[in-house]
């Protein structure tokens, strides 16, 4: 008997059925704060007929954009990180966003790490009041927002203080505690710890694509170009069905991570992780600013 | 060393991070998180810190940790890792406390952490001059190096989990662990290993 067994022996009496009833009742608490529903409410479709009309537009020029794209030769040389953030900075500078009502909500269908789980809508007040899911098939349910990182009224009031000088936002996103999925932690190359969280949280904040400042877009996407590195993979499979640009932070055998962009208009497709041949991919299949809980861009 | 893992850790199969997931949009879904590993965290830090210290830390780990699901990392499928590391956080906030529970096991005999779960007599009798020993070395652990070491032994942890719990490499809590057995066997001593664990077998 070694004094790791004398350890795992010593106050072995302590029962293994204890109650946590009281902690369960302090959890729930916190929960159901959270959770209470406001009434059901029937969706009120009340968009504006001028809102349908840009965004139908939008789309259309998207599309006409899309095929007329010059096939990309097969030979053509793989675009460095640089140029393709550069131009990427460039369309964002130049997109133009209305003004975002605290009534408005965002809206964002994200796709699940793992294929059995129901892929929700949801859609966050930008107030903070109110969040509201649909599973697929079901009906909407409107609860009470949550306090925690994730209200978009903090979201949108960090996106709002970043700097726009691409080195200081970098400098800002080495130091902030890290918001995405992890690439290689706790056994990052020494050396990358500040690169990897940086990458990672201007991913997270990238997802909150039709809430951020053109001018906060462009630097967030002079940043990563200046994180080491960083190259750029084409034709990346976003786990939804999909392929884009993959911004990817490339640490060899310690991970893989990649930022996903459409290789057109540059928004948001999804974030994808690659680590000792298993992939863990969270695709985003929409995501947009509405007027109403219920409705999709 | 035995490793502990969530039995529907395995992606597929209901893992934390499908419940988490789960539970962003759906908050009531975060119970699931709470009876899959209440229970162990709250005798893992009961054998830390006594019964009564551990209920406002098992309370507070998950609260904090619902709090915190909107930055869960999804990738990872076992939810351990990531709640005894907030639980670890909270017991560093109770450094004093643990130490002083140590030290009474090691000066008087009798372990006022077991009192409330044996016969007080029993206790005494049971806690013998090898648990003494322990105690004492474990009082004197560097804080990082006591983390270390009773995610291994007593939460039961690989190294690799007690690595991402403590947000250390891997190579770091080795050689934590190993420098915290290595003051283990020396305070344990000259003491006859057949005795101590004759001694140990009975408590």
């Amino acid at each position: 008997m070694d004094e790791m067994d004398l350890l795992t022996g010593l106050r072995d009496e302590v029962p293994r059925d204890l109650d946590v009833r009281a902690e369960e009742a302090r959890l729930l608490s916190v929960v159901r704060a959270q959770a209470v529903p406001v009434g059901k409410r029937r969706a009120r479709w009340r968009l504006g007929v001028a809102l349908v009309g840009a965004l139908g537009l939008a789309a259309a020029a998207v599309t006409v954009l899309r095929a007329g794209e010059p096939p990309v030769p097969p030979s053509a040389a793989r675009p460095s990180a640089a140029t393709v953030l550069e131009d990427a900075a460039l369309v964002a500078e130049k997109s133009e966003m209305p003004d975002i009502r605290p009534d408005q909500w965002i809206y964002k269908k994200e796709g699940q790490p793992v294929p059995t789980l129901p892929v929700y809508e949801s859609w966050h007040r930008m107030d903070g009041k109110r969040t509201a899911i649909r599973e697929p098939g079901g009906e909407l349910k409107i609860g009470k927002g949550e306090k925690g990182p994730t209200n978009p009224i903090k979201t949108q009031a960090e996106l709002e203080s970043f700097p726009d000088d691409p080195d200081e936002l970098l400098a800002h996103m080495r130091t902030i505690d890290s918001r995405a999925g992890s690439i290689c932690q706790p056994e990052c190359p020494p050396g990358t710890e500040a690169d990897v969280n940086a990458f990672g949280t201007i991913q997270w904040y990238l997802k909150f694509g039709p809430i951020i400042p053109p001018e906060k877009a462009a630097a967030m996407f002079r940043a990563m170009a200046k994180i080491p590195n960083v190259r750029i993979e084409e034709n990346v499979d976003t786990g939804g069905g999909r392929t884009g640009l993959g911004v990817v932070l490339d640490l060899g055998e310690a991970g893989r991570g990649y930022t996903i962009l459409d290789p057109v208009d540059y928004d948001y497709l999804g974030w994808k992780t690659v680590r000792g041949g298993e992939v863990f991919a969270l695709p985003m299949l929409a995501s947009g600013l509405v007027d109403e809980a219920g409705q999709v861009p | 060393m035995p490793q502990q893992r969530s039995p529907l850790a395995e992606p597929g199969t209901g893992g934390d991070a499908e419940v988490i997931a789960r539970s962003r949009h759906d908050p009531e879904a975060f119970a699931v998180l709470f009876t899959r590993h209440a229970p162990a965290l709250k005798r893992y830090v009961v054998r830390r810190l006594g019964l009564e210290a551990a209920e406002d830390i098992v309370a507070e780990t998950f609260t904090a940790a619902f709090r915190q699901r909107g930055t869960y990392d999804l990738t990872r499928a076992d939810a351990r890792p990531w709640l005894y590391g907030i639980a670890t956080n909270l017991i560093g906030r109770h450094r004093r406390s643990e130490i002083t529970l140590y030290r009474a096991l090691s000066r008087t005999g009798a372990d006022p952490v077991v009192e409330p779960f044996t016969d007080r007599v029993e206790g005494r009798v049971a806690a013998g001059e090898v648990r003494g020993r322990l105690a004492a070395a474990l009082a004197a652990l560097p804080a990082g190096h006591r983390d270390a070491l009773l995610l291994v032994a007593w939460g039961e942890f690989s190294y690799e989990d007690a690595a991402r719990s403590l947000g250390v490499a891997v190579g770091t809590v080795r050689s934590r662990v190993f420098r915290a057995r290595e003051k283990l066997r020396r305070a344990l001593g000259d003491a006859d290993p057949t005795a101590t664990s004759e001694e140990y077998g009975h408590g």
